[in-house]
């Protein structure tokens, strides 16, 4: 599977239109669904690749824009999420120097 | 292209829940459209949201266990935990934050609803008028198969006896 590539479970015949928010691997049980001591064996059965990482952030952010960026008639409300997601971004890249304007020694 | 729009949108108004919740399970035998694991995406309406930004499932997800003040509480006593062990620092940038959020939110207070119902104003027009143009086409085929095929060829014989009587009426004049 190379750059831009569908994900190799993919089969159109089967699946119809690409969704990109769509996982076609074979399905797990749900993160939310588990019991705490399965959580164990469900991190060690995720595929760790990089590209899988990067396959999974591509459907959240899929996702995302089907929920709230791509319906007819949305608000403001995905702009405003995304305005609060970049604050966060930054306030977390810049802790460092921001760190140093602490008004007090102890809490 | 316009025909995949009109579809589009007639696929979106019989859906009025959210979309695009079905994520199945993979048991595709060779070559079968699994319509029911991977269901055609619809474009449904927006995301729920309160205070302007944050998921309304995230609310539903203490309302089990705490309540509905509880996320709420939850916000504010996360809020207080970061601001008093100044894990989130109060600087110059913080007060000039603060100065732009009460703009943002007399701005989409006032302009927001004018907005809204201009570019609700223009989709609507856009959808009307593509309804017309796609149904004006279907309508304009429609007439011209009907009278092609209401054309018998005893007709068409008689048309072309009528062409070449007269053909041979024009001729001696010349």
């Amino acid at each position: 599977m190379g750059f831009g590539d569908y994900p190799k479970e993919y089969n159109p015949a089967a699946h119809g239109p690409y969704d990109p928010a769509r996982f076609y691997g074979k399905p797990d049980t749900p993160f939310g669904q588990l019991k705490l001591s399965e959580v164990g064996s469900w991190l060690a059965r995720r595929n760790k690749t990089p590209s899988a990482f990067m396959g999974a952030c591509s459907r959240a952010w899929w996702r995302w824009q089907h929920k709230y960026m791509q319906p007819k008639r949305v608000g403001a409300a995905p702009f405003f999420q995304l305005l609060v997601a970049n604050m966060a971004f930054f306030y977390a890249i810049n802790y460092g120097r921001i760190k140093h304007h602490k008004n007090y020694k102890y809490h | 292209m316009l025909s995949r729009v009109a579809l589009r949108s007639a696929a979106a108004r019989q859906s009025a829940s959210t979309a695009l919740v079905a994520r199945g399970s993979a048991t595709d035998v060779a070559g079968v459209r699994d319509e029911k694991n991977f269901p055609r995406p619809v474009r449904g309406e927006p995301g729920k949201v309160r205070l302007g930004f944050v998921p309304e499932e995230w609310f539903q997800f203490f309302h089990s266990k705490t309540g509905v003040t509880g996320p709420y509480t939850f916000g504010v006593g996360l809020a207080t935990y970061l601001c008093s062990k100044e894990i989130y620092v109060m600087e110059h940038e913080y007060y000039s934050g603060l100065s732009l959020l009460v703009m943002i939110y007399v701005a989409a207070k006032k302009l927001g609803p004018s907005i809204s119902a201009y570019l609700d104003k223009e989709v609507d027009l856009e959808k009307s008028n593509l309804e017309r143009r796609l149904a004006q086409r279907h309508m304009v085929d429609w007439i011209v198969t009907n009278v092609t095929k209401a054309i018998t060829p005893d007709q068409e014989k008689q048309t072309l006896d009528r062409c070449i009587a007269d053909l041979a009426a024009l001729a001696p004049r010349n």
